[in-house]
C-alpha cells in the first residue's frame, strides 16, 4: 500500500490513545432484536453471505442498548511513531480533552462455514450514534475508524439535583425536511438525573434505592457484561464490558458520484476500561432522556425510538418537532482510565471500478474471533479468509 | 456499482454545491516559489514520473498566493437524489452557513514524455490550508473532495479603523509541542484592514487610486504574463474559475501510516454574477500569522514564510519532546504576510466538475 502523505494541516491524530481519569455516565435502554438485525443488515452484512463468510446479529441474550455519555478530562495520543518531514511525533505534541455521546449496541458475528463458525465468532458493540465537541477527534474517527462522529456542543453539568447529572447535546441539523430550510444547531438529547443512590427517596421505596438490581432487564445486562469481561476491577461488580470491541463501517464516497463507494470495510477497535472507582447507581425512574425526533434527526430518533416506551412519536417532519421520551432501565456512573487501541481492518468489501487499494492483498483481513488469538498459527488455526475477496 | 450506505451520521452535503450572494474578500500576497515546488513534490507529484505521466511545478514568475474569505450566506446541494430518497422533489437542499479561510496558489502541470520532456501546461490551483467554520461542510469537504479543511472558528468584524473589518481564524491547536501542553482554540489568522478606496473625484481619493495602479501594476502583469486565462475579477488578478487540485487520501485502520486510497482530485470553483467590487489600499491591510508551533509548522511548511522566532529554523530542539518540569517557552510572535493587493466582491459561487484525476495504487499509479 502506499505511503500515507502527512500533512501539519490534516488534524488527525492516529490512534492508539490513553485516556486517563474519565468520567463515564452509563443509561440501559431496550433495543428490540429486529432494530440490531436491521442495522446489522444494512451496515455489516453487505454482499453475498456466501463470498463474505460471516453474519452479524442481534445478541440474543441482550436485547439492549448503552447511551453512554465520558467526559475525557485528558485525551493522550500514545503514537510515538516518527512522521518523517521533520515533523513532531503526535505522542509528543501535547494532549486534549473532550466530551463524548454515544449509543452502542452489542453483536454477534460468527462465520457460516463449519470451519470458521466458532473461529470467526465474536461479540462486538455497533455504535449507531456518537457525537464529541472535538473536531480533531471527529476527524480521526470518522477518517481513521469510519466511526462516523458527529461534531457536537456538549454541555455536561449536575442539573437541579445535589450531585445528579445533565447532558445537553447540539448538532448541526435541519428543523425540518424543507427543501429551503437553514442549518442551524439543535438540541438532539437531554439526559438528566437525580442525585446518585442512596438517595433522599424520590422515587418509591418498593423501586428505591435497589431498584436497578431489582429490574431483570438491568440484571440479566450484569450478567452479562459481568461474563464478558476481561480483567475488570471487582469493584465495579460486571458492570461495565471490558474489553468492549467495536465494529464500524469505514467507507469513503467517490468524488465524481457520491452515491458510490470507493472503499467500504468493516473496521475493529478496543477500548479497554480499567482501575474504575467511583461507582454510583443512579435511581433510573428518576432519569429522564429526551431525544429530539423532528427534521434531519428522524433516522436517529427511529433507531433510538425502539427502546422508547409507547409507539415512535414525530419522525415524520410534518409532525413538527415532538421530542422522544427514553426509558432508562439502568443507570450508573464511575472513573476509570481507559485505553483505545487495537485497530484493524476485519473485512474489506470489494469495490467496482477505481477503489481503494485493498488491504487485504497483503495483510489478511482480521476476523479471527479474540478468544482464539493466543492459539492462532496452531492446528492450522487462521483467519477464515473472508476478507480475501 | 458499489453503493455508498446512507447514514444521517454521514452529515455530509453532497456535491455540486452553489451559493449565491458571497462575500469575497482577497488578499494577494508573497509566497516563495520553493515552498510551492516542494508542496508539489510532496502531495501532488508522487511516484514515478514517467509512469505518473505529469509534473506539478509553481509559476517562479509570479510566486504570488491568495489569501481569501468567503462568507457563504446560503450554501446548498444541487444533488438531486437526496432530496429524492426523502420523497422531496428540490433542485436545492441542505442550506448551510458558514465562513472559509483559505489560502490558495496557482501552479503549473505539465504532461510528461518518456524522455522527461514537459510540455502542454494548464493551470491548476493547489489549497495549502483551509479553515472552516461549519462542521458539515469539513466533513464534506474532507472525506468527499479530500481538502484537508481545518475546522476553526471565523470571526469576522468591524476594524479598528471606521469602515473597516477585522477577521480573527483560530483552529484547534497546541501552542507549545510539549507533552503538557492542553490543545485549545488558539488564534491562527488575524486579517485588519481599512475601508475600501473610493474615487469621490476629491484630491485625497484621486492620489490613492494612482498610488494603487502604481503598486499594483507591476503584480497585475506579472499575473496576467502567468496566467492568460485569469478574468477580469479584481483587475485580472482573481480567477472566474478556478480549477483546484487535491490529494485525496485516507489512512489504514492498521497502520495509520499507509494509505488506502491516494488520488488526485480535480474541482472547480467558479465566480458569476460578480458585484460590489471594492479595492483597498495595501498599505492599510495586515494579515498576520500568529505565533505557536503548530501554527508555525503550517506557515514553515505551506508558505515558507520568514522565520518569527528561532525554532521555525532549527528543528532539531523541536525533536525532543520538552519536560513537563521545564518552562514554556514564550509563545512567539507573529508572522506578517506581505500583502500586495486587496479587494472585495460579491458573486454566485458555484462548485463542480469534480472528477477524480489519477488514481495511485501501491507506487504504481492507475489512470481512471
Amino acid at each position: 500500500m502506499p505511503q500515507f502523505v502527512q500533512s501539519v494541516a490534516n488534524q488527525q491524530t492516529p490512534p492508539p490513545y490513553h485516556f486517563p481519569g474519565v468520567r463515564v455516565h452509563a443509561f440501559i435502554i431496550d433495543m428490540p432484536m429486529d432494530a440490531v438485525q436491521s442495522y446489522c443488515d444494512t451496515y455489516f452484512n453487505l454482499g453475498d453471505a456466501k463470498q463474505r463468510g460471516f453474519v452479524y446479529r442481534p445478541l440474543a441474550v441482550s436485547p439492549f442498548a448503552v447511551l453512554m455519555v465520558i467526559e475525557y478530562p485528558m485525551m493522550i495520543n500514545s503514537n510515538r511513531a516518527q512522521l518523517g518531514y521533520d515533523e513532531i511525533p503526535f505522542a509528543d505534541r501535547g494532549y486534549s480533552s473532550q466530551n463524548e455521546v454515544f449509543l452502542a449496541f452489542p453483536v454477534l458475528r460468527h462465520g457460516l462455514t463449519l470451519r470458521n463458525l466458532f473461529m470467526d465468532a465474536a461479540v462486538e458493540w455497533a455504535m449507531p450514534f456518537i457525537a464529541v465537541n472535538n473536531s480533531t477527534s471527529a476527524f480521526s474517527g470518522r477518517e481513521i475508524l469510519g466511526l462516523e462522529k458527529l461534531w457536537a456542543e456538549i454541555d455536561l453539568g449536575t442539573g437541579i439535583y445535589p450531585n445528579g447529572f445533565s447532558a445537553r447535546v447540539a448538532i448541526p441539523a435541519w428543523s425540518s425536511l424543507n427543501p429551503n430550510v437553514q442549518q442551524q444547531m439543535l438540541p438532539v438529547v437531554m439526559i438528566d438525573t437525580g442525585t446518585p443512590l442512596p438517595s433522599v427517596g424520590r422515587a418509591s421505596d418498593l423501586t428505591s434505592p435497589w431498584t436497578t438490581l431489582q429490574s431483570p432487564a438491568a440484571l440479566k445486562t450484569f450478567e452479562f457484561l459481568s461474563g464478558a469481561m476481561d480483567g475488570l476491577c471487582t469493584f465495579s461488580n460486571g458492570i461495565i464490558p471490558s474489553p468492549m470491541h467495536l465494529v464500524a463501517l469505514k467507507q469513503f464516497r467517490d468524488a465524481e458520484d457520491p452515491h458510490r463507494a470507493i472503499y467500504q470495510a468493516l473496521v475493529g477497535a478496543r477500548t479497554r476500561y480499567y482501575d474504575v472507582s467511583e461507582l454510583q447507581l443512579y435511581n433510573e425512574q428518576d432519569v429522564t432522556i429526551m431525544l429530539n425526533s423532528g427534521g434531519s434527526f428522524g433516522e436517529i430518533a427511529r433507531l433510538f425510538a425502539r427502546g422508547a416506551a409507547g409507539p415512535l412519536v414525530a419522525t415524520d417532519p410534518s409532525q413538527g418537532d415532538q421530542p422522544l421520551n427514553l426509558i432508562a432501565k439502568a443507570a450508573f456512573t464511575f472513573r476509570a482510565n481507559l485505553d483505545f487501541d487495537e485497530m484493524r481492518t476485519l473485512h474489506t468489501f470489494p469495490v467496482d471500478g477505481g477503489g481503494a487499494v485493498p488491504e487485504d492483498l497483503t495483510t489478511p483481513g482480521d476476523l479471527l474471533s479474540p478468544w482464539l488469538v493466543p492459539w492462532q498459527g496452531f492446528f492450522g488455526v487462521g483467519t477464515s479468509g473472508g476478507s480475501q475477496t | 456499482m458499489t453503493q455508498f450506505i446512507e447514514s444521517i451520521s454521514t452529515h455530509q452535503l453532497l456535491p455540486p454545491y452553489q451559493s449565491i450572494n458571497s462575500q469575497v474578500n482577497g488578499f494577494l500576497f508573497d509566497i516563495g516559489a520553493d515552498a510551492i515546488a516542494a508542496y508539489c513534490d510532496r502531495f501532488l507529484n508522487l511516484g514515478d514520473p514517467l509512469e505518473r505521466g505529469f509534473i506539478y511545478k509553481p509559476l517562479y514568475a509570479a510566486p504570488f498566493g491568495l489569501l481569501t474569505l468567503t462568507q457563504y450566506p446560503s450554501m446548498c446541494s444541487l444533488d438531486r437524489l437526496v432530496p429524492k430518497s426523502f420523497g422531496v422533489s428540490a433542485g436545492e437542499w441542505d442550506h448551510l452557513q458558514q465562513n472559509e479561510f483559505f489560502c490558495a496558489v496557482p501552479v503549473y502541470r505539465y504532461r510528461l514524455t518518456p524522455a522527461n520532456i514537459m510540455f502542454d501546461p494548464v493551470i491548476r490551483w493547489i489549497q495549502p490550508f483551509i479553515v472552516v467554520d461549519n462542521a458539515t461542510s469539513a466533513f464534506s469537504g474532507r472525506e468527499i473532495l479530500g481538502l484537508d479543511m481545518l475546522y476553526g472558528h471565523i470571526d469576522v468584524g468591524d476594524g479598528a479603523k471606521p469602515g473597516g473589518m477585522s477577521v480573527n481564524v483560530s483552529v484547534p491547536a497546541w501552542e507549545t509541542f510539549r507533552p503538557d501542553c492542553p490543545q485549545k482554540m488558539a488564534p491562527f489568522i488575524e486579517v485588519q484592514m481599512g475601508p475600501p478606496l473610493e474615487n469621490d473625484g476629491s484630491p485625497d481619493s484621486q492620489a490613492a487610486m494612482e498610488s494603487l495602479s502604481l503598486n499594483t501594476g507591476g503584480v497585475i502583469a506579472q499575473l496576467q504574463a502567468a496566467i492568460p486565462a485569469l478574468g477580469s475579477i479584481a483587475h485580472g488578478v482573481f480567477p472566474e474559475a478556478m480549477d483546484l487540485v487535491i490529494l485525496k487520501q485516507f489512512r489504514a485502520a492498521g497502520d495509520p501510516y499507509t494509505a488506502i486510497y491516494q488520488a488526485l482530485v480535480g474541482a472547480r470553483c467558479r465566480y458569476s454574477e460578480v458585484s460590489e467590487l471594492k479595492l483597498y489600499d495595501a498599505s492599510t491591510v495586515s494579515v498576520q500569522f500568529m505565533g505557536g508551533d503548530m501554527v508555525d509548522e503550517i506557515i514553515r511548511t505551506f508558505l515558507n514564510l520568514a522565520p518569527s522566532w528561532p525554532g521555525t529554523m532549527d528543528l532539531q530542539p523541536l525533536l525532543t519532546p520538552k519536560m513537563a518540569f521545564s518552562a514554556p517557552p514564550p509563545p512567539p510572535p507573529p508572522t506578517l504576510a506581505n500583502i500586495r493587493m486587496a479587494f472585495s466582491f460579491k458573486a454566485t459561487i458555484d462548485f463542480d466538475g469534480i472528477r477524480t484525476l489519477h488514481t495511485f495504487r501501491d507506487g504504481a499509479p492507475v489512470n481512471v
